[in-house]
């Protein structure tokens, strides 16, 4: 019977064959499940191909944005609301891949690959955000007609107070749903402040600021550039919107001096403007709760000097992410490092229990020092070229920036923060085919802020 | 539901899995140590010990014998030593003397009897009695498990059932019953009737939510099966009695298909069901027992005997009938147990090859053959692009088992009951969904943990007791195999069912049936 080892050990491979299958089926499913558990015919999430089985999402004064009532999805009572929230809240169908009720949907729906679809008592989780609706809806009345974005986060604590991306459509209306549907308003399932890349223009300045003042320290300031419509790179002309004369860094930021700019960045060279690009956390992504952000470039490693100067005005192939920009602008207005930015301050359990509770960590982009004088900067800016009084009785400092983006199409922009201890706010706003930064962006930024002091003042 | 019940299920779907993967631990166990002590031994003339090792044991000269003794024939006698006795039977006219006498046919040996054989006398000496004592002991932790996970079973059908009470009653019968067996029958089976008696809690599971009438449906075939196995151990007690009722076996399992074509309803794209008034089964299920029971009766003791031909015969006219029933999935079940078969019973590994290629080229023909069967053949590996046709049931369970996670989300509970055949072809996402990924998977490991067991008791029973249970474990394995993977769209799905656990009349009796295969042997007249 020794000849039945052979035949044994057959057998004994066939088990073991069977075990190994299902060892495989194991790493699949540790692999998929998610995609499994979110198909749009699983009941335990969804009613009809919409996403149901969730809880409450409130904004940060506790006002309800979305709910489940009688296996339906419904939103705020109020429409302009809901437009202004959809894109941090999400529709019921998970259009808007970066909204909430999609990208967090595990969080809503208290799914994970442990205990799959259960809760205790069977509803779904409830989210805290920290968005406040009143500042959205100043931010999307604001932007009018026009795309774009509105971000503002509290850069002492990382909680981001608007979320605003235009076009917009009224989840709650059918006609507007079916009209997003059919693509008749354009690109409204794209949260622009989260997935998209704008050309920053002059904004970009801050980073060439930074770079120069950390380089060069106290002698930045000395440091004077000729400027007469423009400035000569080898036999290329790098245009300016302005005859600014013999110019030094603190007017030249505040007149946003293009041959000041573009001759400074010439003058500390590629390594260390690429070095200062990757501490604003260029090339890299960005996420806001787990929410992957479209990635910023700054490349200029094969550039032309005359490119390398268009670059360190913002021009060239530079592209900024709004939100990667406003947890810069968040640096500068803090002590160089921000706060970790995020929308989604808590998720409790049907009983109360909290599952999830918003973490921060900090990061440094720049030293104390140089965040400091970058922030006299755009202080002096506001102060010297826009008007304080503009603002009312906040205390703005800020940069525009207008980026050519076509024939005659000129993107706004204005990004800054408040210096008011008791409004601690950092913003982004971006307003597409607005023209100069100084005439939309800026009213559109200034509207936006008022709503927020309203807000923060009850 | 009450604050208690779901307090309870909150901790319950941590309690089950576990006890799961400890039962199945306590029963791997016992697989990894070898069967190094022997149960008896030979005390020879000139006081040199011979061990034996096997229930039954060939005396002999040949390389295969369990003993071997030179000057002997070949193949000379049987000794057969199980708890009660020691037997001796001589082999093909060989002549066998007790204490001088000669003996014909089996005849039982005393502890002080001498036995001459080919010029060799010796004792049979039993070893120490204590032994088998010590053996039982180990039984008792897997045991104490089980029980532990079918009390909670009961107390979370008690919370979850609380509209049928009855349910919860039939479980709980279902357990004192399966005590008393154990009670009486001393743990017979031992390990391998743990794993049966959870495999079937677990089809108490499927079958719960469906009310009362599924599960008494359950109850009666469970019944019916248990008589059926004990027919099938008493039959298999005796070798003439195995040879006496092969004709008859033969004859029923053409009978019954014989029926099936004549009167069989099509159901889910194949012609398996055979209604009679109200009750309706499937007789490729029952079929299944008489084919391993008829894999038993052409070997024998003896083992010169390899006529495999008629055995053959019979396979191939069993695949013949079920493709053309277009029961695709049963057909390849039949064909690797038949298989099993072959490797066990030592024919060539030239044929068995050529077999495999026949076979290959059969069910290439078929697949062209059948738009139906190349269309589903082909769709595997691609569920999630035919989320809507072909792959629904597949995506469906994948679905139900990733909603379920690790935990499950409550008994009764799961999405995937609304769906078709949920209870039996894509019960394994049912299971995950409604018990979690651990037990499912603790659930589909039994499967391969029964071969294991099949193929270990070759080192303590013959090959003749040792083949059907191996037939009958691979016909088990590879059918949770095709039910499993298929649902889950790593094999062609062939709507097998999963056995034990699936809802089905036929299906469970039948898997009942089968056990008796498994153990016996241990315990011959």
């Amino acid at each position: 019977m020794n000849k039945m080892t052979l035949r044994k050990a057959v057998l004994y491979g066939v088990g073991v064959a069977f075990i190994l299958g299902l060892v495989l089926f194991v790493y699949r499913y540790l692999n998929h499940a998610e995609s499994w558990a979110f198909f749009q015919t699983n009941r335990h999430a969804y009613t009809n191909g919409e996403l149901t089985e969730m809880g409450t999402i409130k904004d940060r004064t506790g006002d309800v944005l979305a709910y489940t009532k009688d296996g339906k999805r419904c939103y705020h009572e109020d429409a302009l609301v809901r437009m202004a929230t959809v894109h941090a809240v999400g529709d019921s169908k998970g259009y808007i891949s970066t909204g909430a009720q999609n990208a967090l949907k595990d969080w809503l729906t208290g799914y994970n690959k442990l205990n799959g679809f259960y809760t205790y008592d069977g509803s779904g989780n409830d989210m805290q955000l920290t968005i406040d609706a009143d500042t959205s809806v100043a931010a999307v009345k604001a932007l009018g007609k026009f795309a774009g974005c509105v971000g503002v986060c509290n850069y002492k604590t990382g909680e981001m107070i608007c979320m605003v991306s235009t076009p917009t459509f009224d989840v709650g209306d059918m006609d507007s749903v079916k009209k997003a549907e059919s693509g008749e308003l354009g690109s409204v399932y794209v949260n622009r402040f989260l997935s998209s890349l704008y050309t920053p223009g002059s904004t970009f300045k801050i980073v060439t600021a930074s770079a120069v003042i950390d380089t060069l320290g106290e002698k930045a300031y000395d440091e004077s550039y000729f400027c007469r419509y423009g400035t000569m790179i080898e036999d290329e002309t790098l245009s300016c919107v302005g005859r600014h004369g013999d110019v030094q860094l603190k007017r030249a930021f505040s007149h946003s001096c293009n041959a000041y700019f573009s001759q400074t960045a010439l003058s500390i060279g590629k390594n260390n403007m690429s070095r200062f690009a990757d501490a604003f956390g260029f090339n890299k992504t960005f996420y806001l709760d787990g929410i992957a952000c479209a990635t910023s470039s700054y490349q200029v490693s094969e550039a032309r000097n005359i490119d390398f100067g268009w670059s360190g005005i913002g021009q060239y192939t530079d592209q900024i992410n709004p939100f990667q920009y406003l947890c810069d602008i968040c640096a500068i207005a803090r002590d160089g490092s921000y706060v970790q930015p995020y929308f989604v301050s808590r998720v409790t359990d049907s009983n109360g229990y909290p599952v999830h509770t918003a973490k921060t960590s900090e990061k440094r982009v720049l030293t104390k020092e140089t965040a400091k004088r970058v922030a006299e900067l755009m202080d002096y800016a506001v102060s010297d070229n826009y008007g304080k009084s503009t603002f009312g009785t906040l205390d703005v400092c800020g940069k525009t920036g207008t980026a050519e983006v076509g024939e005659g199409v000129e993107n706004s922009l204005f990004v800054g923060f408040c210096k008011d201890e008791d409004l601690p706010l950092a913003f982004v706003v971006v307003v597409e085919g607005g023209g100069s930064g100084r005439s939309s962006a800026l009213t559109v930024a200034n509207k936006t802020l008022q709503a927020a002091k309203k807000s923060f003042a009850r | 539901m009450s604050a208690y019940a779901l307090g309870f299920a909150a901790v319950i779907r941590y309690v089950l899995p576990f006890l799961s993967v400890l039962l199945l631990c306590a029963c791997f166990v016992p697989l990894l140590k070898k069967q190094t002590r022997s149960r008896a031994f030979l005390l020879l003339e000139d006081a040199t010990q011979q061990p034996v090792c096997r229930v039954d044991n060939v005396l002999g000269s040949a390389k295969d014998c369990d003993v071997r003794l030179p000057n002997l024939a070949e193949h000379h006698a049987v000794l057969t030593v199980n708890d009660r006795s020691v037997l001796i039977k001589p082999l093909k006219g060989h002549r066998v003397y007790v204490n001088k006498q000669p003996v014909s046919g089996e005849s039982k040996v005393s502890p002080y009897d001498v036995i001459s054989v080919g010029g060799h006398e010796f004792t049979v000496r039993r070893r120490q009695s204590k032994n088998a004592l010590k053996a039982k002991k180990p039984l008792a932790q897997p045991y104490a498990v089980l029980l532990l996970f079918e009390f909670f079973l009961w107390l979370s059908f008690v919370f979850t059932y609380i509209d049928t009470p009855l349910v919860p009653a039939l479980y709980g019968a279902f357990v004192a019953a399966q005590c008393v067996f154990f009670a009486v029958s001393h743990f017979a089976g031992g390990h391998f009737s743990f794993i049966i008696c959870y495999l079937i809690s677990l089809g108490f599971t499927v079958t719960a939510p469906l009310g009362t009438k599924a599960v008494v449906k359950q109850w009666i075939c469970l019944a019916i099966g248990l008589l059926v196995s004990a027919m099938i151990s008493f039959v298999m007690k005796s070798e003439d009695r195995v040879v006496k009722f092969k004709i008859p076996a033969a004859v029923s399992a053409v009978a019954l298909f014989a029926f099936n074509i004549l009167y069989g309803s099509i159901y889910n794209g194949s012609q398996n069901w055979l209604s009679i008034r109200s009750i309706s089964f499937q007789p490729s299920e029952l079929i299944k027992v008489l084919f391993i029971f008829l894999s038993a009766a052409g070997s024998q003791l003896m083992l010169k005997q390899k006529n495999l031909l008629g055995f053959s015969l019979f396979t191939l006219f069993c695949i013949g009938v079920l493709a053309y029933l277009r029961d695709f999935g049963t057909a390849l079940v039949y064909f690797l147990t038949y298989l099993t078969v072959l490797i066990l019973r030592q024919c060539p590994w030239k044929i068995i090859l050529s077999v495999l290629a026949g076979a290959a080229v059969c069910g290439g023909g078929i697949v062209m053959m059948f738009p139906y069967v190349s269309k589903r053949l082909f769709s595997f590996g691609q569920a999630w692009s035919h989320a809507y046709d072909t792959g629904y049931q597949q995506t469906r369970t994948m679905v139900a088992a990733a909603s379920g996670g690790l935990f499950g989300v409550g008994g009764g509970k799961g999405c995937l009951r609304g769906i078709t055949a949920s209870d039996t072809d894509i019960v394994f996402g049912l299971l995950a969904e409604e018990y979690g990924m651990i037990m499912a998977l603790c659930a589909v490991l039994c499967f391969a943990l029964l071969l294991f067991y099949a193929v270990h008791r070759f080192s303590f029973v013959s090959l003749y007791h040792a083949i059907p249970g191996c037939a009958a474990a691979v016909l088990l394995l590879s059918q949770a195999a095709l039910n499993v993977f298929g649902s889950v769209d790593m094999l062609p799905f062939t709507g097998v069912t999963l056995p034990f656990i699936s809802n089905g009349g036929s299906s469970l009796l039948a898997c009942m049936a089968l056990t008796a295969f498994f153990t016996g042997g241990e315990q011959r007249e």
